[in-house]
Formats: C-alpha cells, sequence, structure tokens
C-alpha cells in the first residue's frame, strides 16, 4: 500500500499551497499531506494579503503563475494600494480577505488542479535513506514515498499556544500540532530553533458600536492583485479605526505579571514588527493611543478582527482592555487572543534552491524557515515547488537575484544571514535595487521565466510581451509628441499647480516634473488617454525615473562582479589563510555560492572577502 | 598573496633618535630571537611573551656582541602584525641596526618590502582598510605633527569620527525609510524641511573632512614654499637664517645662485621645504636665462611663495616684475635688511602687494624671524581653525566627495518633491561613500533602528 509520488508537499498552508500547484502544473505527480483538509489556506492571523514589500511578493508569484494573487481577487472585500503619494516603487496592494471564502476557493482548486492529490494525515517523520529524503510516515504507519519532499509546516512543529498562565499544545486555535517532525528532524542533524507569534483576539461585530468609530473605505473601483483579473466582483465592505486609551493602558499595565511573556513562561523572540498591545505599550510608554483597526473576517460572519491588538494576557483581561476601548465598550469575544510557540529550521541549513544541505531532495518552505506572514510563506513555496521540479528534471535551480525580485532578497537573506531569533518579514528597505522590483512591472520581470520553466500560462506570457511592446510604443512617443505653450495648455497645467511651459516641450518632458503624472497628461494625446492604465503607469515609471532606475542598474552591474565569482562547493575554508576563526565558521556554515553572497554575511569583514578572492585567484592558477 | 616566511626591517627611520628599533615576523621569529639574543644574568628558557628582556645581540657563529638591546617577542595573534613577532631595541645610529637587521636575515629571514608588515596586519585582519592606510601614511610622516595625525588615524580616529557621520545618516535614512514601510503606523516623522536641515548639518560636517584633506596633505607631503626676489636682496641668507645654519653660498655678486637650493624647516610641525632660486630678473645671460624660467616653474608648482624684497633701496622694475609674477600666488612679502637705514617707497609695497602680508626682518640679524614663521604658516593652513581631524588620504577624501555630492543631491530632491524613495536613493549612495573609508556594514541596522525608534505594528 505503499504509494509513490513526485513530490510530497507536507502542509497546505499558503506555502504549501503554492508548492503543491506548481509542482503539479508543472507536470509532476503531487501529494499535499494536511492535518485538516477543512483548514486548506487558512488565515490563522488577520484576514488581509498584502502590504508594503508584501503585496510586491504577492505580485512575483502571480507572475511566475503561482495562485495567491487571484485567490485574493475572487474573495477580497476591500483593496487599497498603499503609498500612492509616494513613487511607484514603493507603491503596495493590500487587501482585505473574506477567510472562509479564501480557504474555500483555495481547496477548490486545489481539488480540481491535474496531478494533484489531497490526503489528511499528520506526518511524524521522514524517511531518510543515505541522506536523501525518500517519502514521509504518519502517526499511523502509512507511508508515502516521493522523489522530492518540500515541508511547509507552519507553526504546527510543536505548537505550543499560551493565554495567560495557561498554555496547551496545538499548531494554532482549534488544530493538532505536529509533535513528531521535529524531532525526526533533530534526529537528522538539524538545528532546531523556537520562535513565538500572536494574534488578536476574535470580537463579535453585533456587540460593536461603529459609530464610535472612524469607518475607512477601500479604494474605488479596487485594484487588484493578479495581472490577469480584469475587475474585483466581490461587494466591497469598509474597515473601521478606533484607538487605545489611558485606561486601556492602565488594565494591561497593572496585569503584565499575568501574561506568558513577561511573567517569563515564552522565551522566545516574537517579531518586533508585529509587537503584542502589551509590548508596545513597555515599549513606548509614552504613546498616548495606539490605533485599532476593525477588520471583517468575512461577508458570511459577525467576526471582527481588531488589527493591534495582538495578546496573550488571560480572557479575563482581555475582555476587560478590549471594553475600555472606544465602540468595544460591549463587546463580546468569540475566540480570544493568544501567543504561539513553534519549531523552526535555522534557514542557513539551505541552499538558495531552498534544498536542504543536510539531506537530499528535502526543501524547507515557508514559517519553518522563520519567516513570518502568508505572503513570505507562498513566495518560498512557489519557489520549493519549482525547484523540487526542476532537480527532478535534472536542470538548474531557480535562484532570483536580488535585483530580480523581492523573491530574490528574501531567500538571500533567508540562507545567508538567518533569522537571527526573529520572524523575517518583507520590508522594501530589505532591497537595495528598490526601484527597480515595483509591483507594476513584476510582470516584465518574472512572467516570461515562469513560462520558461513551465509554470506561468501561454496566455500570461504572451500578454507579458504585448506589455512590454506597447510601453515601448508608447514611451517612444512621448518623447515625441510636443506640446506648445497655448494658453489652454498652460491652463491645464496650472490646474495640476505645475510651472507654465516657456517653450515647445515634450510630453515625456513634462512628466518628469514631480507633480505631473500618465492621467494628468490625457488631455494633450488621444493615444495617452486612450492606452489601458497599467501601460500608462509603465511607461511614466520608465520616464519619470529613468536617472536613478539607470544609478540601480549601474549598481547592479557593479556588484554583479561579485555575485559571479562563485565559490566551489568543495572549499575547505581551514585552509585558506589568515581567515579568523569566526569568518571561518560561518563560511563553512553557510558555504555561500559566490563572492558576493558571502560578503553579505553578518559580520564578514571587508577583510576577509579580499582573502577569499585572493584565494579564489591562487586556487585557479594551481 | 604573501608566503608565510618571515620578514625582517629596522622599523626606526634612519638616522633619527638614540634608539633604533629592528623588527621581524613570521613563524621563525622566535627561533631567530633565541639564537642571537643573550639575555643578562645568563638566564635561558622561554622568553615570555608581551614582555622587554635586557641583554645583548650576539652572532652566534662568532659570538662577537654587537650591541646591549631590549628585546620584546610577541607571540600570535597578540601582535602587529598577528604573526609571531620579535623587535630588537638597539642604540641608535643606522650601523649598528643595520648589523642586527643583517645577521637576523642570515639566520633565515627576509628583508621586508616597504609596508609589508602592515600588509601582514591587513591581511591578518589586524587592520581595517582606513586605519592600515594610516598605517601606511605613518611610515612616510616626516614630522611629529604628521606623526601624530597618522597615528591618530592608525589609531581609528578617522574610522571613529567617519563612524559618527555615518550613525547620524543612519537616523536620518530611518526617517526616509519608516515613512516608506510603514505608511499606516501613527508614528511621527519629521517634515521634509527638518530631513533637509539635518541632512545639510551633517554635510557640512563632511565638507570640514574634506578640506582638511589640504591640511593633512601638507602634514604628510609638506608644503613647498619659493623664495622669490630679484638677484641680491637676501634670499639666501634669509633661507640660511630660517635655517639656522649657514648652507648656501652667499656672495654679493648677483646671480651666485643658479642651482636650486632646498631645505626642509618645521613650521610648528608642519614640514616646509624652502626652495631658494636664481634670481629672477631679465637677462641675456644664456645659463642664468635657463634658471630664470626654471624659478618661474617652480613658483608656479609651489604652495606658497616668499617674496624678497631689500628695504635698504629704492624698488626696481625687477622688484616689479617679481610681483606681478605671483599676483595669483599665495605669497608673503618680506622686506629684507631692517637692520640698515629703509630707503624703499613702503607707500608703493602696500600697493603693488595688495592684500598680500608683509613684514619686515633682517636676515643677517635675526630679527622678525619667527613673525615671518608664523605668517608663513598661517598662510599656508588657510584655514579658520584647526580641524578636529584631518584627512590624509585621498581615496578618504574621494569617498567624503562621493558622500558630499549625495547628500547635496539629497537636500536637491527634498526640494524639488521628489518621492521619499528617491530621497532614499541619495543617502544610501552617501552612506556608501562613508562606508568606503570604514567598510561594509549590512543593511539591516536601517530595519532594526526603525524598530527601535518607532512603535510600529499593528
Amino acid at each position: 500500500m505503499d504509494k509513490r509520488y513526485d513530490v510530497i508537499v507536507v502542509g497546505a498552508g499558503h506555502a504549501g499551497i503554492e508548492a503543491a500547484m506548481a509542482s503539479a502544473r508543472m507536470g509532476c505527480q503531487t501529494l499535499m499531506l494536511t492535518l485538516n483538509l477543512d483548514h486548506i489556506g487558512q488565515m490563522s492571523c488577520n484576514p488581509a494579503i498584502g502590504g508594503i514589500g508584501k503585496g510586491h511578493l504577492v505580485k512575483e508569484i502571480d507572475a511566475l503563475g503561482g495562485e495567491m494573487a487571484r485567490a485574493i481577487d475572487e474573495t477580497g472585500i476591500q483593496f487599497r494600494i498603499l503609498n500612492t503619494k509616494k513613487g511607484p516603487a514603493v507603491r503596495a496592494s493590500r487587501a482585505q480577505a473574506d477567510k472562509a471564502l479564501y480557504r474555500q476557493r483555495m481547496k477548490r482548486v486545489l481539488e480540481n488542479c491535474e496531478n494533484l492529490t489531497l490526503r489528511q494525515a499528520s506526518v511524524e517523520r521522514l524517511l531518510v535513506e543515505n541522506g536523501r529524503v525518500e517519502g514521509v510516515e504518519t502517526q499511523i504507519g502509512e507511508r508515502f514515498y516521493g522523489q522530492r519532499t518540500i515541508l511547509t509546516t507552519g507553526t504546527f512543529l510543536k505548537g505550543l499556544i499560551h493565554v495567560g498562565d495557561k498554555n496547551y499544545s496545538a499548531g494554532r486555535a482549534g488544530d493538532f500540532a505536529a509533535q513528531g517532525l521535529s524531532d525526526s528532524l533533530r534526529e537528522l542533524g538539524f538545528k532546531i530553533g523556537r520562535l513565538k507569534t500572536g494574534t488578536c483576539p476574535r470580537l463579535d461585530g453585533r456587540t460593536i458600536d461603529f459609530s464610535k468609530t472612524q469607518p475607512q473605505k477601500g479604494d474605488d473601483p479596487p485594484q487588484p492583485f493578479s495581472f490577469s483579473t480584469e475587475r474585483i466582483i466581490q461587494k466591497q465592505v469598509p474597515c473601521y479605526i478606533t484607538y487605545t486609551n489611558s485606561r486601556t493602558h492602565e488594565v494591561i499595565r497593572s496585569s503584565l505579571h499575568r501574561s506568558p511573556m513577561y511573567s517569563g513562561t515564552i522565551k522566545s523572540r516574537g517579531p518586533r514588527y508585529c509587537p503584542s498591545i502589551e509590548d508596545k505599550i513597555v515599549r513606548f510608554a509614552d504613546k498616548g493611543r495606539h490605533q485599532i483597526f476593525l477588520e471583517p473576517e468575512g461577508a458570511d460572519t459577525v467576526e471582527i478582527y481588531p488589527n493591534g491588538l495582538s495578546t496573550s494576557l488571560p480572557l479575563d483581561v482581555q475582555i476587560e482592555m478590549v471594553r475600555s476601548i472606544e465602540g468595544l465598550e460591549r463587546a463580546e469575544i468569540m475566540r480570544p487572543g493568544y501567543a504561539i510557540e513553534y519549531d523552526y529550521a535555522e534557514p542557513t541549513q539551505l541552499y538558495p534552491s531552498l534544498e536542504t544541505k543536510l539531506v537530499k531532495r528535502l526543501y524547507h518552505a515557508g514559517q519553518i524557515n522563520g519567516t513570518t506572514g502568508y505572503e513570505e510563506a507562498a513566495a518560498q513555496g512557489i519557489m520549493a515547488g519549482i525547484n523540487a521540479v526542476l532537480s527532478i528534471r535534472g536542470e538548474e535551480p531557480l535562484i532570483f537575484s536580488r535585483d530580480q525580485a523581492y523573491i530574490g532578497v528574501l531567500i538571500d537573506d533567508l540562507v545567508t544571514k538567518g533569522t537571527d531569533g526573529e520572524p523575517y518579514r518583507m520590508f522594501t528597505s530589505r532591497a537595495e535595487y528598490r526601484l527597480l522590483l515595483r509591483e507594476d512591472n513584476a510582470d516584465l520581470r518574472l512572467t516570461e521565466i515562469g513560462h520558461r520553466v513551465g509554470l506561468a500560462t501561454l496566455e500570461a506570457y504572451v500578454r507579458t510581451q504585448n506589455k512590454k511592446t506597447r510601453v515601448g510604443e508608447l514611451v517612444e512617443l512621448l518623447e515625441r509628441s510636443v506640446v506648445s505653450p497655448t494658453e489652454a495648455a498652460n491652463a491645464r497645467l496650472e490646474a495640476l499647480d505645475s510651472a507654465p511651459l516657456r517653450g515647445a516641450t515634450s510630453l515625456a518632458q513634462l512628466l518628469r516634473r514631480p507633480e505631473v503624472s500618465a492621467p494628468d497628461l490625457a488631455g494633450f494625446s488621444s493615444t495617452l488617454e486612450a492606452t489601458p492604465a497599467a501601460i500608462a503607469l509603465q511607461a511614466e515609471v520608465e520616464i519619470k525615473y529613468h536617472g536613478y532606475i539607470q544609478r540601480q542598474l549601474e549598481g547592479v552591474q557593479r556588484s554583479k562582479n561579485l555575485e559571479a565569482l562563485r565559490l566551489p562547493e568543495d572549499i575547505d575554508y581551514a585552509v585558506v589563510s589568515g581567515l579568523s576563526r569566526e569568518a571561518r565558521e560561518k563560511l563553512s556554515r553557510i558555504r555561500p555560492r559566490s563572492l558576493g553572497q558571502a560578503s553579505r554575511i553578518a559580520g564578514l569583514t571587508p577583510v576577509a572577502i579580499s582573502l577569499l578572492s585572493i584565494y579564489l585567484k591562487k586556487r585557479k592558477l594551481a | 598573496m604573501y608566503k608565510e616566511d618571515t620578514i625582517a626591517a629596522i622599523a626606526t627611520p634612519p638616522g633619527e633618535g638614540g634608539v633604533a628599533i629592528v623588527r621581524a615576523s613570521g613563524p621563525d621569529s622566535e627561533r631567530i630571537a633565541k639564537e642571537i639574543f643573550r639575555r643578562s644574568g645568563g638566564r635561558n628558557g622561554a622568553l615570555r611573551s608581551h614582555t622587554l628582556h635586557y641583554g645583548t645581540v650576539q652572532n652566534p657563529e662568532s659570538d662577537e656582541t654587537l650591541d646591549q638591546a631590549l628585546v620584546v617577542l610577541m607571540r600570535k595573534p597578540r601582535s602587529y602584525t598577528g604573526e609571531d613577532v620579535f623587535e630588537v631595541h638597539c642604540h641608535g645610529g643606522p650601523l649598528v641596526a643595520r648589523a642586527i637587521l643583517e645577521l637576523i636575515l642570515v639566520r633565515g629571514a627576509r628583508h621586508a618590502e616597504p609596508g609589508e608588515f602592515t600588509k601582514r596586519a591587513f591581511l591578518n585582519g589586524r587592520l581595517d582598510l582606513a586605519q592600515a592606510e594610516g598605517v601606511l601614511d605613518l611610515i612616510r610622516a616626516r614630522t611629529r605633527k604628521g606623526m601624530s595625525l597618522a597615528l591618530d588615524q592608525a589609531q581609528g580616529g578617522l574610522s571613529k569620527w567617519v563612524g559618527e557621520l555615518r550613525e547620524e545618516l543612519l537616523d536620518i535614512l530611518v526617517q526616509v525609510e519608516a515613512s516608506i514601510d510603514f505608511p499606516e503606523e501613527e508614528i511621527e516623522l519629521l517634515q521634509r524641511n527638518q530631513l533637509a536641515g539635518k541632512i545639510g548639518a551633517l554635510k557640512e560636517k563632511v565638507s570640514e573632512l574634506i578640506a582638511s584633506y589640504e591640511w593633512g596633505r601638507l602634514f604628510r607631503d609638506g608644503a613647498r614654499v619659493c623664495i622669490a626676489g630679484r638677484p641680491n636682496v637676501g634670499k639666501s641668507s634669509l633661507l640660511n637664517a630660517l635655517l639656522g645654519e649657514e648652507r648656501v653660498i652667499v656672495t654679493p655678486v648677483p646671480g651666485t645662485t643658479r642651482d636650486v637650493v632646498e631645505e626642509t624647516i618645521n613650521l610648528g610641525g608642519l614640514p616646509v621645504a624652502l626652495s631658494d632660486m636664481a634670481g629672477i630678473r631679465e637677462t641675456e645671460d644664456p645659463v642664468e636665462k635657463i634658471g630664470v624660467e626654471f624659478s618661474l616653474k617652480r613658483v608656479e608648482a609651489a604652495d606658497a611663495t616668499l617674496v624678497v624684497l631689500d628695504g635698504s633701496a629704492p624698488h626696481t622694475a625687477e622688484d616689479r616684475s617679481v610681483l606681478e609674477a605671483v599676483r595669483q600666488k599665495r605669497t608673503l612679502v618680506a622686506i629684507n635688511k631692517s637692520d640698515l637705514p629703509q630707503a624703499i617707497d613702503s607707500g608703493w609695497v602696500a600697493a603693488t602687494a595688495g592684500d598680500k602680508p608683509l613684514v619686515s626682518v633682517s636676515a643677517k640679524q635675526g630679527l622678525g624671524l619667527d613673525k615671518l614663521k608664523q605668517q608663513l604658516r598661517n598662510l599656508l593652513l588657510n584655514l579658520p581653525s584647526e580641524p578636529p581631524l584631518m584627512v590624509t588620504n585621498l581615496r578618504h577624501k574621494v569617498a567624503l566627495e562621493k558622500g558630499e555630492r549625495a547628500l547635496t543631491a539629497a537636500m536637491e530632491a527634498i526640494r524639488d518633491g521628489l518621492a521619499p524613495e528617491l530621497i532614499g536613493v541619495e543617502l544610501q549612495e552617501a552612506k556608501d561613500g562613508l562606508e568606503e573609508i570604514i567598510g561594509a556594514v549590512t543593511n539591516d541596522n536601517i530595519i532594526e533602528r526603525i524598530f527601535e525608534s518607532f512603535c510600529i505594528g499593528k
């Protein structure tokens, strides 16, 4: 009764979905194992996808042929573009999801996916022979064999939930934890660490007085994530904003000793960018109030997610704290907030393909690598799926450089720097070539590659090529079209608060003014007026940021030299003379692929890098 | 790549001081030290590391004693180069030190190439790039003031100061980055004009450092000053007076000084090479003509000119042409022969010299020399006050200039209302410039700082 597959994916969260779908769509017989078939694609924390840096990841996943963007487009109930007042590189999409719809939609697509088998099972053990993973064994002794295995276990490895001084084993509230698997990894020699994260209590919307809060509406019309979505058809709903106050803070402060974070029960570190409310009040004591976003969990439920109120305080304190907030005076908690501790495997144990260095043919993706966020998980999932298949085909792995994709930044950071004991989240400031890695050009950057490996559809490929052509034509047109300093033209500019023309000026020249955007110029050119917004935006970015983009490209070129210097797999760092003990230890552990990657290892000095380059030169001569 | 052999060299400058140091570094250091050094009191056994031992340096073959000396062994890695090092502190003077060095070389060491100790220190991670370059400057430093500047840099003075500027820059970057990555958070950020103010203040500090390069260069390489004047106004006498001894042939026959005579004096730590040269005058003598042309070229290349006039005689057309030749140059005008009755038209001097400083001296009697030295020093170090730290290395200056340009561009970007990520590009470039001096540091610091500074997280 042993089953054989090409690829086994353990876990059906955001990483598992992308991994399994990529593998199946690329033609591999794929098995997805999950603890609970009803909880595929569950959003364990806030009901939202995207955000700054994260929206970028979602667009990249979509460009490669992944699923997340289309799922949120179909099930999103509020869409907003963030940073609209800033430049296009840092604009990002974010959407509230109808959680149940999202889950159901993901399950439906997985069930209908060719080459993909779903099974409910609790994986207890990896089957490893001669340093190679052959398959997995479940709690009830069932064995599945696969050529490649991908672990996407999220917070489930030895998950332990804390509420006040009470704790219990769970993968998230309402689901069992996976007890055996992290021991199996430990036995194989993996360094396993422990992280902590937390979530908010969920409130009954019928007991909230929304009239005391400020509504926050989404964009109208809502802008989709996916390059393939024409428009959003879900009914859109608002979120609401309220604030904590001094009484809230007093309630929390007087009960801090009952928080597992402060009583010392939880020792692992949580993410500082996703702090619990008790953390915020302790660390920023002088702040009089904190924003709380009341986000609906779906159209068909009364549950409300009070974003900003993540907590692991005891339930009685949670109730008192919630009710001290304006609009929530009579609010009922439907599910308590909690903190969760879980095992993760330090990601420096991975190659940039996400295959583990210790066990061949084994891949790790998602929170098991110490990241946080659905988007970060999905991004790793799709790459693990692609690379598992490429490896079965005997092809080189797909590894994005830091100037190519946020996915490249994410994975390079993980495998080079590790997590440093704190869950890793994407920010645009992590990307040194931020101006090149925009949401708007994710398709132009990645779709061709996604299509080449057999994941992005032909349709997507053609669409992208057309976009490329049309953008090129539009840029040329804008450079060529000249506006004369007529009264009408200057009146239009005055309306934009832009200086009047002195002489004939090209549209491109006008577009270079910071206050002028492509839609503003529609009146000057009928072609521009008839151009789809995505094309116009692309042309605008290319013209407006030409100089800066050129500079970043030069920077990329300079660093390419270091990136091109490959460090052979078999280097014995002990014989590279002059290296400090610390440098030797780090290099031996991380085994960077290139001198460029080595230079990003924390604590490696320029001296060590020049010693390595000298060593490489010497080795080549020998 | 350096070979792991043992190198040796005389570490102290030739001919200076009462003590000379011969240094060796490499795996054979300890063996050689034991072979050539005999401790007083006949003690044997291992030399304790990082301890001064007193004894004699002897040739083990001939038992000939070369000198009494102090020897110190520094076992790796706690040594300057990170290797086993030993030093012999012997009596000064080139002969003794040279004999000891030769002995060490005979015992198996190789003569070090210039800067090789520092190179090893750098390759072994004992120095960062800025420190290593500072040490190389130290080796070349000529006077004590120059020495302390170089020392300061070697000890990380420049790295520390630039590191502080980088901290300031990071605080500014945090503001920009936080506004980009956390637009939904209620965090208090600086207004654009406040941001521009902070960037401006930082730019000033970078500019100051750049300006100090000129000082640094003068202290390290020394300044060159030409003494110009028509023949027989006492240029050579003045040079001799400044040097404190008779070095140049002084005759009353005009045009005696044909060859350039260059001597270095110490102006409060600033090394100044003074060149006295053929007098600038109209002449038909072909040999003298070459000398005059040569003189004019030297004047062009010098950092400043010291024009000498004869105060005891009325001015001549030649005096006028000398002053005209140096019109564009930093110049100090010395009116010599103040010990004799004055015949020069002081009104003419003031009018012709313009805003150039004047000083009255008597080379013969040694009058007014201190004032002249002071004026000359001020003229050369044309800065309002001594900077806290001097940039002495061209590479550092270039990196700072890159930073300065980027900061200026960032201020312009703010003024023009450009998007914050573009301001970020400029600030990042400024950061790169500073990090070219102190070595790169990972990008993550920015994010760390954002979390330290602001309450982030919904």
